[in-house]
């Protein structure tokens, strides 16, 4: 493991903490739900194949599952599905190019509006799945909808953050 | 999947992803109860929809033994039918039944091939000579006649439809009114002919088979009249709008009259002495 790379997990790391922190002390009401899981995912190396992405993701759902007060394996069930879908996204919002050279993914290629647009799509796939598993049939499509589009809209921020401090570490390992 | 990705590590990726997907929602269901009682629901929900299904399909699969087993109890009520109106016709003043015995017999055919835009149309039946059908077997269904057998092979017969100008059946308007010769006018009616021009008609009075025939049995409702023409100021010509809809025919009764040969041969006889 070189330096980005520890450097990479150390980020990780300090995301799962703060999402911690997030899911025990930070309380939002019934209708908001804070995650910076579904972009940490996209910032998962790429030289890291999908099934190992995908492992990595359901044990980040896990642990944070376990360490809050949260519905056990809940995370887990939206982020593997999110790790997925990752190359898609990036092909979709980076370009092919970068997944076939599986070059760290920075903000300096796509620009900001696509890296939004991308941050905003994973988190959307994300809470689309985990919303409905949370409410597990007692909330109607309603509530679920405006629960998703309420989660969505902190998310996004907190997420740009995030995408900002993974991208500043690709570009130094670019570099 | 990374694009050009062999199929081994595709096939490898989807099912790590399942995997996984299926630990997790293992998870959520064994440690909560709401989780477990919403995925008994799907659960249960997508068995019904299955089974629901699957049984739908056998249904469908099962409507060919379903017409057939309706078409042959169909054939066992209209021979009860015509027993009975038999022990009723030959009943005595006194009421007791002198004869059970109906002259007609009676056996269910699927149409094979029917013609029915040209004059002169037809219908091919599945059954045959092995099947009891003799050339001059009449065609009938629930709904009225149908035609008349004009050649028969082994399995097979071939018969003049009602909708044929060549053809003429002998008809009562009403039960108890006039006969006549009923035929059909080359577009979508048939016409009943030469009913007594000093005898009141109705329109939408109902048109039966006179029974004066060896093809037909007597009774066996045709149609309404829809219109009346007077024809040489003699008689009346009578529009017949038939029950039957020869365009969803498909399943139909042959009915052979067992006295046939003994009754065209007393013809023949009176024929012959009169000369």
């Amino acid at each position: 493991m070189n330096r980005s790379d520890r450097l990479i997990l150390a980020a990780i790391l300090m995301v799962i903490l703060v999402q911690l922190v997030i899911c025990n002390y930070l309380f939002f009401g019934p209708m908001v739900t804070l995650t910076l899981l579904p972009v940490t995912v996209l910032f998962i190396p790429l030289k890291h194949s999908i099934a190992r992405t995908m492992l990595e993701a359901f044990l980040m759902g896990l642990v944070v599952d376990m360490l809050s007060d949260g519905v056990l394996g809940l995370n887990a069930a939206a982020l593997v599905p999110v790790a997925f879908a990752r190359d898609f996204f990036i092909r979709l919002f980076v370009g092919g190019d970068t997944l076939v050279r599986r070059d760290p993914v920075t903000v300096n290629k796509p620009g900001w509006f696509r890296m939004i647009a991308m941050i905003s799509a994973a988190t959307l796939f994300f809470l689309l799945i985990y919303v409905p598993l949370d409410s597990a049939g007692e909330r109607s499509l309603g509530f679920n909808a405006a629960r998703i589009g309420l989660s969505l809209l902190p998310s996004i921020p907190v997420g740009i953050v995030i995408a900002h401090v993974f991208s500043n570490l690709n570009t130094r390992e670019q570099l | 999947m990374r694009k050009g990705s062999n199929p081994i590590t595709t096939i490898i990726t989807v099912a790590v992803f399942l995997c996984l997907e299926t630990a997790s929602l293992a998870i959520l269901r064994s440690n909560n109860v709401l989780q477990r009682s919403w995925f008994g629901e799907i659960g249960q929900g997508t068995m019904k929809l299955l089974w629901g299904g699957g049984e739908q399909v056998r249904d469908y699969f099962r409507l060919r033994s379903c017409n057939d087993s309706l078409a042959s109890e169909n054939l066992r009520l209209i021979q009860e039918n015509a027993r009975l109106n038999a022990i009723i016709d030959r009943t005595d003043v006194s009421g007791v039944a002198q004869s059970t015995d109906s002259r007609f017999s009676y056996k269910g055919a699927y149409i094979i091939k029917m013609s029915r835009n040209r004059q002169h149309n037809y219908i091919i039946l599945d059954k045959g000579a092995e099947d009891g059908v003799i050339e001059g077997s009449g065609i009938i269904t629930g709904q009225g006649i149908v035609g008349i057998v004009e050649a028969v092979s082994d399995h097979y017969c071939y018969a003049i439809s009602l909708l044929n100008r060549d053809m003429n059946v002998s008809a009562r308007l009403r039960k108890d009114g006039p006969v006549g010769p009923l035929s059909w006018n080359g577009r979508r009616n048939a016409e009943l002919q030469e009913i007594p021009h000093h005898l009141m008609t109705e329109l939408g009075d109902t048109v039966y088979s006179s029974g004066y025939s060896t093809i037909f049995p007597k009774d066996i409702p045709i149609g309404v009249t829809v219109a009346s023409r007077l024809k040489d100021g003699a008689t009346w010509n009578l529009e017949v709008k038939m029950f039957e809809d020869f365009s969803r025919l498909k399943y139909v009764t042959i009915v052979t009259n067992l006295d046939a040969a003994e009754i065209v041969k007393l013809e023949k006889e009176g024929e012959n002495e009169q000369k």
